[in-house]
């Protein structure tokens, strides 16, 4: 980073007057484009055929794939409803038992939640991104692909449990002691544990994709103020899954770690307390609901302007109101405790603070009124799903005012009556605006839009369906039907609510069959989707081949196809930036974050085995763990990492092929900059920050534990923590490595590549020596985890280092390896800048869990 | 306790006095004098004057005498140097323009001051001697002022940052808020003892929570306040043409 790059200047250098990227600029390709750029930009972006179809990394093929196998999950997931219902119909039905019923409610949570709400925002992010900013692809499109196939094997493995009476059946949020090895001794609970926790790791490769694409790979000129308002929301929505998902990976590692090896984090009698679970899960998952909502807000605000053909009012106001959700989301995770015995004193700030989320979104909903009274709407399809929203949203909306109200919630708690709300909010503010972007979105990948008396007919099946389900859980919910029960008695008055409810589902199933059949008639995806049949204004309506927009458009406005009527035909002409493959790669043009100035031409990998066998490999590793096939495990564990280096090995890294290309209007690019511009360092940051908040719910574990036990039990009687000696000199050799590394980059910028290998792998051994020398010092003195849980956190910090010396040691290694290989010189360098990145992290992080084990305790006193 | 804290001993409710400290009431008068000299613009010297306001009167306010005998008081004092006084005198001072300022390390040293001076013993450390309590609001006041400047300044150029730091920095803050909400237990039974706090209707405990709930709250609210404030700052400045070359 701090190399004065050879390349870093040439944009600025002889920079053409006027600014290329200004309106009184010329186009900046002239006419005619030569002979065969198009057939060559076409067969480098050639989506693969037959039995190579697997190794397919185009957004568009990915985004429709993810969403696909998303809406797969959404009918699995609402056939177990159905059957659930059916259970309900009638008083004492015994059609499932208990158990299965337990199995069932959990695995529909849990599959909504994770195997289809998140994932289909991520696949709607994947597919219209790059279109919507014209860019060719994300910038790591085989990330993706590998996020969507590891998603898609886990999840299905995952689904596959009901059968065989192996399903999770705790509850969506799995609380111990329930899910505990004394109350849940067989392997459901561990399915979860695993299957989900690493469907959550998939989702984090998706956000890091996400963000970095949005900053990063904008059209040239499309400046913050000027981006759709979907991207602002995926932003906001990518980041709050940066933040909230490490807390739930987090407390699934100590979950699983108390079950697997008797860690007592949990258990209050060895100074554990179920409580931490509930922090954990809903610092999660207060935030969820917005991460689930957001998205869907920003496609109505991207769907409500094409209906009603007028532009949005306060844009300002609404991206300001997607990120103050965002914000307020961290805060409120205790609302969702309000009867667990908190403080009473608490309950009347959480219940103010809830109401204040209430404006960002009121504003919302106001802006997409206002610009509905400003239009002419049109009653097409996906105006109708977006009537549907605001009608059934703001029910949901109004019944969770009430349930922020502490004496209203613990009369309804654990009811129907949080039932009916949480599925009007989830359903009002994400499938139905998910539907909607369904049909306005469709024509874009297929070329032609669904069919209008089918959408129609889906919609008010849809409609009726979901009110009549769940109005009159409302009801019975007051009337005190509690949750999670698999029937109820006769002469209580439930019998005609519950029954409503039943025939409710069976309408909105119907609903969702005919979207199926509409789907499956009229929607094919075809390469070079033409035609912008609602007449939206923006840019994912460019004509799009699989190389997406043929020449990048540069930016003046908000809605550019309003603004520019012939700006369709002049980017098809090949008049904007880079109509060609300018390196006989796939690349795509780099800007800057705020201004989105064009920086560098990344080229991006193409269609490859490497990212599938990865996803395999992991998918294989966590399966084989939940059913404790430890062999097999390591098997697929190696093959997993294996795959992911042949993978960086071949596909990243390449180095500056060209010197720098043209991409018109002037401007020269490099291919390949090392510094903060590239959008490897921003992905390896972003990793970090997910990194860093996993490593505060450490310390927050910490905390939290010895707040429940007191100073006296922190360490308890008996323990004793080390002299400071050892662990000191541990910290010495930690924090030498770090310094080796700047020796060693001192070495790289002089050329020294083999030299700078061995400081590299010294550094490696100094780092493994002081991480070994506390992790001895510690066993030496008999602290054991199992036997309380100060020893449990103090552990469980050894563990979360253990894993970041691991992964540095592959690092290392492989670093070593692409230096001997040739593969590293002053110039192409970004490996050892990543990996440099992570180790100072490792390093800082280290220092800090010695700190939290050696000096906590001791500074307690006071 | 030995000594007498700086703000005085432990009042009553009726009989909370005013702070003053000759030298302090000087030295605030004297940097305020100091604002018009820095702050200059239609809306950076309101800022900073309405900022010095807010920092005088957490200072000087019976709210320091409070602080001896409620932990709550001492929170809220933190609060409004650290989350109002600080940030309006941050964009009164230093601006949106200029140079930008990275803002991970203030951040951090933000984070630091505010968890140190939370633990019971260093916390209990600034009731005994005047000079840890100056300790205590200097390292803390000083490293807002300076993670707030760092926002200032990067709330143009780079927005991405500045949010990004400004979110995981709430975040520690409602976590620390979260953890003095929660304890079981009264965490500053030395100097806010049952004693103590119960003329003001309050048990150790209960304070403490309140002191918790103030920081895990209104903090957060605060902060996302700042936030939207801030993405609107950078709206309207985005909203002229770019018409600069790439750097």
């Amino acid at each position: 980073m701090s190399l004065p790059n050879k390349m870093a200047g040439v944009p600025t250098q002889d920079l053409p007057t006027p600014d290329p990227l200004s309106a009184d600029a010329p186009l900046p390709n002239p006419l005619p484009r030569p002979e065969g750029e198009l057939e060559a930009l076409q067969r480098v972006w050639q989506t693969p055929r037959g039995w190579r179809f697997p190794t397919v990394v185009n957004n568009n093929w990915i985004g429709v794939l993810y969403l696909g196998t998303a809406l797969l999950f959404f009918v699995l997931a609402g056939c177990m409803a159905l059957v659930m219902r059916a259970q309900l119909a009638v008083p004492q039905n015994d059609l499932v038992g208990a158990e299965l019923y337990n199995q069932l409610f959990t695995t529909h949570g849990t599959m909504m939640m994770f195997l289809f709400a998140v994932p289909a925002m991520e696949a709607m992010g994947v597919y219209l991104l790059p279109a919507m900013l014209a860019a060719r692809d994300l910038p790591f499109p085989r990330l993706s692909a590998y996020a969507f196939w590891a998603y898609a094997i886990g999840g299905l493995v995952f689904f596959s449990s009901i059968f065989y009476g192996a399903a999770p059946n705790g509850g969506w949020f799995m609380y111990p002691p329930l899910t505990s090895k004394e109350y849940s001794p067989g392997i459901n609970a561990d399915f979860w544990l695993l299957g989900i926790g690493f469907i959550e790791i998939s989702a984090i490769a998706g956000a890091i994709e996400i963000v970095v694409g949005i900053l990063k790979n904008r059209a040239p000129g499309m400046t913050l103020d000027r981006m759709p308002l979907f991207c602002w929301a995926m932003l906001v929505f990518a980041a709050m899954i940066i933040f909230a998902f490490p807390a739930v990976i987090w407390g699934t590692i100590l979950l699983e770690l108390e079950r697997a090896f008797g860690w007592p984090f949990f258990i209050p009698e060895r100074g554990g307390d179920p409580l931490l679970w509930q922090h954990l899960f809903w610092f999660f998952g207060h935030p969820e609901v917005y991460i689930i909502f957001l998205p869907a807000a920003g496609m109505v605000s991207m769907i409500i302007p094409a209906m009603v053909q007028a532009r949005l009012v306060g844009y300002g106001l609404v991206a300001m109101a997607l990120l103050g959700t965002g914000f307020l989301s961290f805060g409120l995770w205790v609302h969702h405790m309000y009867a667990t015995g908190i403080p009473q004193l608490s309950l009347s700030f959480f219940s103010a603070a809830s109401f204040a989320v209430s404006v960002p979104t009121g504003i919302q909903v106001f802006a997409w009124i206002g610009t509905i009274a400003t239009g002419r709407p049109r009653l097409q399809v996906p105006m109708l799903f977006i009537l549907g929203f605001l009608f059934i949203f703001v029910l949901g909306g109004l019944t969770g005012v009430m349930v922020a109200v502490v004496p209203f919630d613990w009369q309804a708690h654990d009811t129907y009556f949080v039932v009916a709300h949480l599925h009007y909010v989830l359903i009002g503010g994400m499938v139905f605006p998910l539907l909607a972007a369904l049909y306005y979105w469709a024509p874009s990948a297929s070329g032609k839009t669904m069919s209008k008396r089918l959408g129609t007919f889906a919609f008010w099946l849809l409609f009726i369906g979901v009110n009549l389900t769940f109005f009159p859980m409302h009801i019975s919910g007051l009337m005190g039907m509690p949750r999670r029960v698999w029937t109820y008695p006769e002469g209580m008055g439930l019998e005609l609510w519950n029954m409503l409810s039943t025939i409710g589902a069976v309408v909105a199933a119907l609903g969702v069959a005919m979207v199926a059949l509409d789907l499956l008639r009229n929607f094919r995806v075809s390469n070079g989707a033409e035609g912008n049949p609602y007449n939206g204004g923006t840019l994912e309506w460019l004509p799009q081949g699989n190389y997406a927009a043929r020449s990048i458009p540069r930016i003046h406005s908000r809605e550019p196809l309003w603004d520019n009527p012939d700006l369709a035909e002049q980017v098809r002409a090949g008049r904007h930036f880079l109509p060609n493959t300018a390196t006989g790669l796939r690349e795509t043009i780099v800007t800057s974050p705020i201004e989105a100035r064009p920086q560098y031409i990344a080229i991006i990998p193409g269609p490859g085995w490497a990212h599938v066998i990865a996803a395999i490999g992991t998918a294989g590793f966590f399966l084989s763990l939940t059913v404790e096939w430890v062999w097999i495990a390591s098997a697929f564990g190696a093959v997993a990492v294996a795959a992911v280096l042949w993978w960086l090995w071949t596909g990243t890294d390449l180095g500056p092929v060209r010197d720098s290309v043209a991409i018109g209007g002037g401007i020269r690019l490099p291919v390949y900059v090392t510094d903060s511009r590239a959008v490897g360092w921003w992905a390896m940051v972003v990793l970090l920050l997910v990194d860093g908040t996993t490593f505060s719910c450490l310390a927050f574990t910490h905390g939290f534990l010895w707040l429940v036990n007191g100073d006296a039990a922190w360490p308890p009687a008996g323990t004793a923590l080390p002299e400071l000696v050892v662990p000191a000199v541990g910290a010495a050799l930690v924090a030498a490595s770090a310094v080796l590394l700047w020796v060693a980059d001192w070495l790289l910028r002089r050329g020294h590549v083999i030299a700078m290998s061995v400081a590299v792998l010294a550094a490696l051994g100094l780092l493994l020596a002081g991480l070994g020398a506390d992790l001895a010092a510690l066993w030496e003195t008999g602290l054991r985890p199992g036997a309380h849980s100060f020893g449990a956190a103090v552990f469980a910090n050894q563990f979360w280092q253990g894993l970041h010396a691991a992964l540095v040691l592959v690092m290392a290694l492989y670093l070593a390896a692409r230096a001997w290989a040739g593969l590293l010189d002053p110039t192409r360098r970004v490996t050892f800048d990543n990996v440099r990145l992570f180790w100072t992290y490792t390093v800082v992080q280290a220092l800090a869990g010695m700190a939290l084990t050696h000096l906590f305790p001791r500074g307690l006193g006071g | 306790m030995p000594t007498i804290p700086y703000c005085g001993t432990p009042p009553l409710p009726g009989d909370v006095a005013w702070n003053l400290d000759p030298v302090l009431i000087s030295a605030l008068l004297l940097a305020g004098l100091a604002m018009p000299w820095r702050a200059r613009g239609a809306a950076r010297l309101p800022a900073a004057l309405l900022g010095w306001a807010v920092l005088a009167l957490a200072l000087v306010s019976p709210l320091c005498n409070l602080s001896v005998a409620l932990f709550s008081a001492r929170v809220a004092q933190h609060m409004l140097l650290t989350l109002l006084a600080a940030p309006l005198l941050a964009y009164g001072i230093w601006g949106t323009g200029g140079k930008v300022w990275r803002p991970g390390a203030p951040g951090a040293a933000f984070a630091l001051a505010l968890w140190a001076w939370h633990l019971p013993g260093p916390y209990a450390a600034s009731f005994a001697a005047d000079l840890t309590y100056w300790a205590m609001h200097a390292t803390l006041f000083g490293a807002a002022l300076w993670f707030w400047a760092a926002l200032c300044r990067g709330v143009v150029a780079r927005p991405d940052a500045a949010a990004l730091a400004a979110l995981a920095i709430a975040v520690q803050m409602g976590l620390l808020g979260a953890l003095l909400t929660l304890a079981p237990r009264p965490l500053f039974l030395s100097v806010h003892g049952p004693g103590i706090t119960a003329p003001w209707g309050l048990s150790p405990l209960e304070d403490q929570q309140l002191g918790g709930l103030l920081m895990w709250v209104p903090g957060g609210l605060l902060f996302a306040a700042f936030a939207v404030a801030g993405l609107g700052l950078s709206l309207r400045a985005g909203a002229t043409p770019a018409a600069r070359p790439a750097r």
